[in-house]
């Protein structure tokens, strides 16, 4: 999804320390997805907060949206049923429009937990667990569910264009090497 | 956000009568859109000329019209009622183009309505084909590449850009007759210059050819809010070349990588946001190139179809409920699915965890004239589904849930057969009904899958299953019953076949091959259709059989009855009897019973989840039901609603100790055994006409001349007047004997003396074993002969007197009692020179319930289902007769548009798929309706064409005095034109075909004829004279084949177009004051 729209990609270990990544000068950095319970990960929501305060634009999903959230101050909880499927609905907070989305997930971000400056930005319209969140004040965003997952629709594709956004605000003021999205 | 407040009543369109290509489906949209509409508070008004249909049963609307779907008549309806707004998307085609006659009338204006579901100018996008290719070309899609002719030059300019093989259609023909495909220059040439010639306009469409592509149709809901979700991928099993509706499909696809699917599914939503569909449910159809994999657009409909109905039924998504809620505002987020008891939210794409197949079901074999290849032109009557847990199990299952005699893959090219290679190489690439059978008879004769799909298109990986099915069959072939052991068994049956099937392979019988299934502990668990494949616990209370280990059936320890469904529709057995199913099934459970469905028929209201508490959708053969029976053990079966098809399972399922209730089998057998039945006739002292039950040719035409002609003349134990024929002399009889059934000792052929100038009657009436009340008695308008199914009624009779009628009753009565009917009971009778005969009695629920629940006010299928639970008539307050003080007419409604070439002429054989009613202070304005509400029209001026048959000439000078004064000019053939000349009238004679040109075929293809009265009778007199009867269909012209078909026609004329239109409740509330 990343190569398709131009980046170029660099995959580094979970466990890599974030000096190591911000030395690599990135425009952005991607949370990839588990598998399992995101908070024995200190290690990455350890890197994750480096992230954060350097400024650079931050995309998770799954367990990398869980370790943001974590990152940011927000507790995790385990379902009681967790979400497994490529047929579930869930909901843009802004908007109102519903998205058909590939789930599979046993951890959820507690809605109740968020700081002030984390954002729910969707919900599942399933159980109403939170499956979107966004740093109002940070170029950071996570989205529980697999908008990169095949099988399944395409419905949250537009999220990584998002991520694209981002990282193009973020350079705009740094004249960065960066290819050209195509 | 809640549903729109500004609005507050709703005009709902139904679909009229059932037609080839526009079934019962619609009434289980129409149904689900009432309720979903009305739950929120609107005040619901409905239109729609079908009796027979839930949606119009009084509670289900607060106003009711039983009236043509047509914008003159809808027209006044809006006129009265003033709703805020219509709903088109409901009914059919036949809704959406009411819709915009009302829109091009100016009537929406006029009056201030809204249409909601789709606007004239989605539904315009949608249809029209160049604003359909502009649309798709917008975004990116293909339609199939294709261009207008005028000429020969055009044609050969415009096929570079489409070249071989390419489908040719001549503009405004019927049913698209004089088309054809071209594989070469030589048959384009040929095709085209016959279509310019055929088409009126000289136009023809010329198509590139997708023969052979997959095709797939996906079902998308939209929201206001432009929320899309797919709630199902159905894959057709047939390629391209045969309609979707004559296709077998299977649901969910089974042949796309999930980049395919998504591909396609993308595509799908981008259409519905093109052609502007904001709120509801449409289908999306495409083709895909196999060996490019380009991808097509053909169509879309905006709105419910007969592939909603099916998707509906085969995830558990109420697609037409949904669509209603969207159309008044919901969006998708705001709804929970009900199936599942709201466990899951409408905007759930569902997964589907096993396998639906459809199989359409035809009727050729009452139309021998008709082209019996299926096309792209929609032939079949009805269709069955089946649910497995893999594709085999799935197919089996529909096989044998069709009811056309199969168990599942049995053989029926004929063993030894010199040319087997010929006959199956044509079936397979020239499909007709039974390809399915032929492809595994392919497989038995070696012939590999790649063989069989060049000659068919079918994918590949589904004749493997099938190819995987017939080696099983073989290997079962050499084993013994008693070899089998559990492991065996087991897989036999996760593959789906038949205790029967296996049985006739193993060469013993059904109940050995069930008893030793049992011995292993074989035994189907159930499973539910969920929508969610159990991810989720749900309640729904949807489920099919398949062998597994866990069982999710839970059945309760509640007091339940089980209602026996009619299966696929059929001539003869359609929606009539499912509406009497849905009744007892509704009474049932309001009398504090859990209900119990069991059927297979994906268009039904029956098999909608909420009118029974437990929903089975099982074929309805002995296996299938005993095995739900065992698991849950009602109190009570219900089988004289279905029709025929749970009659036949009525001997099995009582020797199994199945508690069927209701009017018990030996009195079945007692009316519908010849023998036994003329006992009673005699031992109550009635009268029938002069019949006997003959086994040899000999024994026939020696009877033949006791009882005397002409004859009508059957084999025993049909539905709806199979193989039927009236003789009227021994060479006919020899020929009918010899031709048209193989009589023997063990099937018999009946002959009875035909009164051949008889008033026929039917009744209905419900009978507790002690009261019996008539529910009504009603009088064809087309004299005996006729099949009761195809002949219009009056209810109540319009020329009987008072006397005649009281006698009847005491009759059908003495009847009912002495067969001790507990249930309905129709009885057909005929009245010639005062004399009452009884033709037959059916201890049944028969094709007049609903029309005659509709006109009586009261539910004649309830009170019958309460009458078996021993409730009687006193008890429930019925107690007298209804005789409704206003005029009904059910008239047939015949599918010849869609068999060119077939002769439109009635007898005794039934032949119509559908019926409308008409209602009016008068008989003629009853009829009147009726005949518009049928879709014909009868032009009111020009030139009438009479020709009768010597027994009706008596009668022909009446017709031809009234059709002077209603100012027509009169044409006759020379015999006819003598009688109505002698009696001073002004009339033309003209040339029977055989007379010598210019003749009267000459005259109807020259548009000089604008109404047909032609009678006939004999074999012979009927084949000279059909290319008149088929000449006039071709031409729109209106034809009537009686001579009382001709008079009633004459007093709806004589009425004229001043009709009024009535609610049922109205009409209900009058008959009680």
């Amino acid at each position: 999804m990343l190569a398709a729209r131009g980046c170029e990609i660099t995959v580094v270990p979970a466990q890599t320390p974030a000096s190591e990544v911000l030395a690599m000068q990135p425009d952005g950095v991607f949370l990839s997805n588990g598998p399992g319970d995101p908070e024995p990960c200190d290690y990455a929501i350890a890197a994750i907060s480096e992230f954060l305060e350097v400024d650079v634009p931050l995309f998770g999903i799954c367990l990398g949206c869980q370790l943001l959230a974590l990152a940011c101050g927000a507790a995790t909880v385990k379902m009681r049923l967790g979400h497994h499927g490529a047929n579930h609905p869930v909901q843009n907070l802004a908007d109102g429009t519903v998205m058909i989305t590939s789930q599979n997930h046993g951890f959820a971000v507690d809605a109740a937990s968020l700081p002030d400056n984390l954002t729910a930005t969707h919900k599942s319209l399933f159980d109403d667990s939170l499956q979107g969140i966004e740093r109002s004040d940070k170029p950071a965003f996570g989205f529980q569910g697999h908008p990169e997952a095949s099988p399944g629709p395409h419905d949250v594709a537009p999220l990584f264009d998002h991520f694209i956004e981002l990282m193009a605000n973020s350079t705009s003021n740094r004249p960065l090497d960066r290819k050209e999205a195509n | 956000m809640p549903h729109r407040t500004d609005i507050e009543s709703i005009l709902i369109l139904g679909a009229g009568p059932i037609v080839i290509g526009q079934a019962c489906e619609f009434d289980y949209s129409g149904a689900q859109a009432c309720q979903a509409l009305r739950e929120e508070g609107f005040r619901v008004i409905l239109v729609n000329s079908n009796p027979a249909t839930i949606m119009t049963d009084p509670a289900m609307a607060d106003a009711t019209y039983i009236e043509p779907v047509k914008w003159q008549i809808v027209e006044k309806i809006i006129a009265k009622e003033r709703p805020d707004a219509i709903l088109p998307t409901m009914g059919g085609q036949t809704a959406l183009n009411c819709a915009l006659d009302l829109n091009r009338h100016g009537i929406l204006e006029k009056y201030g309505v809204e249409l909601i579901g789709a606007k004239c100018e989605a539904i315009d996008k949608a249809e029209d084909r160049e604003l359909f290719d502009n649309a798709m070309v917008a975004i990116g899609l293909e339609t199939p590449r294709h261009f207008m002719a005028r000429s020969m030059e055009d044609a050969f300019a415009g096929l570079e850009s489409i070249g071989f093989p390419c489908i040719i259609r001549p503009s405004f023909t019927l049913g698209g007759s004089g088309g054809g495909i071209a594989y070469n220059r030589e048959e384009f040439e040929e095709i085209c210059g016959r279509g310019l010639e055929l088409s009126p306009t000289n136009e023809l469409l010329i198509d590139e050819s997708l023969i052979g592509w997959k095709e797939y149709e996906m079902e998308v809901v939209r929201d206001k809010s432009d929320n899309c979700i797919i709630i199902c991928a159905i894959e057709n099993f047939d390629a391209m070349g045969v309609h979707t509706g004559d296709s077998i499909t299977v649901a969910p696809a089974q042949t796309l990588t999930d980049k395919e699917y998504q591909i396609m599914r993308n595509a799908s939503i981008a259409v519905l946001r093109e052609i502007g569909v904001e709120t509801g449910g449409s289908n999306v159809q495409f083709a895909v190139n196999p060996d490019n994999g380009r991808l097509v657009v053909i169509e879309m409909n905006p709105r419910v179809s007969r592939s909603s109905a099916l998707a509906s039924k085969a995830t558990g998504f109420p697609i037409a409920r949904v669509a209603a809620k969207l159309a008044i505002g919901f969006t998708l987020d705001e709804l929970r699915n009900e199936i599942t008891g709201g466990v899951t939210p409408a905007s759930f794409e569902p997964a589907i965890d096993y396998v639906v197949t459809k199989i359409p079901r035809f009727t050729f074999e009452k139309f021998p004239e008709a082209d019996d290849r299926i096309t792209t032109q929609m032939k079949s009557v009805g269709e069955v589904m089946a649910i497995g847990r893999t594709f085999q199990e799935s197919m089996q299952k529909a096989l044998r849930g069709l009811e056309v005699g199969m168990c599942g893959f049995d053989p029926i090219l004929e063993a030894d057969l010199s040319n087997a290679k010929a006959v199956l190489t044509r079936e397979l690439t020239e499909p007709g009904a039974q390809r399915i059978w032929f492809v595994a008879d392919a497989f038995r004769l070696g012939w590999s899958v790649a063989t069989v799909f060049d000659l068919s298109g079918i994918d590949p990986w589904f004749l493997a299953q099938i190819e995987d099915l017939i080696k099983s069959e073989e290997l079962l072939q050499t084993q013994q019953l008693s070899e089998l052991d559990q492991r065996a068994m087991r897989s036999l049956k996760r593959q789906g076949f038949s205790d029967k099937r296996m049985a006739q392979l193993l060469g013993v019988s059904e109940g050995e091959v069930l008893q030793a299934r049992h011995a292993l502990a074989v035994r189907p668990v159930y499973k539910r259709v969920d929508t969610c494949a159990a991810e989720f616990v749900s309640t729904t209370a949807y489920m099919y059989s398949t062998y597994e280990e866990e069982c999710e059936a839970l059945p309760s320890d509640r007091d339940k009855i089980m209602v026996l469904g009619g299966g696929p529709n059929r001539v003869g057995q359609g929606i009539e009897f499912d509406y009497c199913c849905v009744q007892a099934a509704l009474a049932m459970r309001e009398d504090g019973f859990e209900t119990i469905m069991v059927n297979c028929n994906p268009e039904t209201v029956s098999t909608d989840f909420n009118i029974s508490d437990r929903l089975y959708f099982e074929p309805l053969t002995f296996e299938d039901v005993i095995e739900v029976v065992k698991l849950e053990r009602p109190v009570g079966v219900i089988v004289q609603f279905g029709g025929q098809t749970p009659l036949n399972l009525v001997k099995q399922l009582e020797d199994a100790g199945v508690p069927v209730i209701g009017t018990s089998p030996d009195a079945i057998d007692r009316a519908e055994d010849r023998e036994r039945f003329q006992q009673l006739i005699e031992k109550l002292d009635l009268k029938q006409p002069p019949n006997c039950t003959v086994r040899s040719v000999e024994e026939g035409l020696e009877q033949a001349t006791n009882i005397d002609y002409p004859l009508v003349v059957r084999p025993s134990y049909v539905l709806g007047g199979r193989a039927m024929e009236i003789v009227y002399n021994e060479a006919e009889l020899q020929r009918y004997m010899h031709d048209a059934v193989k009589v023997s000792n063990e099937s018999p052929v009946l002959l009875d003396h035909f009164l051949s100038s008889a008033i026929e009657i039917d009744v209905d009436v419900v009978s507790d074993g002690q009261q019996v009340v008539v529910g009504a008695i009603m009088q064809h308008i087309e004299q005996a002969g006729i099949h009761s199914g195809d002949s219009a009624c009056s209810l109540p009779p319009y020329n009987l007197t008072a006397e005649v009628q009281d006698r009847i009753r005491e009759q059908v009565t003495a009847l009912a009692l002495e067969l001790g009917v507990v249930g309905l009971m129709n009885t057909q009778l005929a009245y010639q020179d005062g004399e009452i005969y009884i033709i037959e009695v059916n201890p049944r629920a028969s094709r007049t319930v609903p029309f005659v629940s509709k006109c009586i006010g009261t539910s004649l299928a309830k009170v019958a289902a309460r009458c078996m639970i021993g409730k009687t008539l006193e008890e429930q307050g019925f107690t007298e007769e209804v005789v409704p003080k206003t005029f009904a007419v059910k008239e047939a409604v015949f599918p010849f548009n869609k068999f060119p070439g077939v002769d439109p002429i009635l007898g005794p054989e039934m032949k119509s798929t559908g019926e409308v009613m008409g209602v009016g202070e008068t008989f003629a304005e009853a009829y009147a309706k009726a005949q518009m509400g049928a879709g014909d029209v009868i032009e009111e001026s020009g030139t009438c064409f009479i020709s009768v048959r010597d027994r009706d000439k008596p009668f022909v000078v009446e017709v031809a005095r009234r059709a002077l004064v209603l100012g027509y000019e009169l044409v006759a053939t020379h015999g006819t034109a003598a009688v109505i000349a002698d009696a001073g009238l002004k009339v033309m004679g003209v040339n029977k075909v055989a007379e010598g040109r210019p003749h009267i075929v000459d005259m109807l293809k020259n548009d000089e004829i604008q109404v047909v009265f032609n009678t006939t009778e004999g074999k012979q007199a009927i084949a000279d004279s059909s290319t008149i009867r088929r000449t006039a269909l071709r031409h729109g012209v209106f034809c009537t084949t009686t001579i009382a078909g001709a008079l009633a026609v004459c007093d709806a004329l004589e009425f004229g177009n001043n009709m009024s239109v009535y609610t049922l409740q109205d009409l209900h509330a009058d008959l009680h004051l």
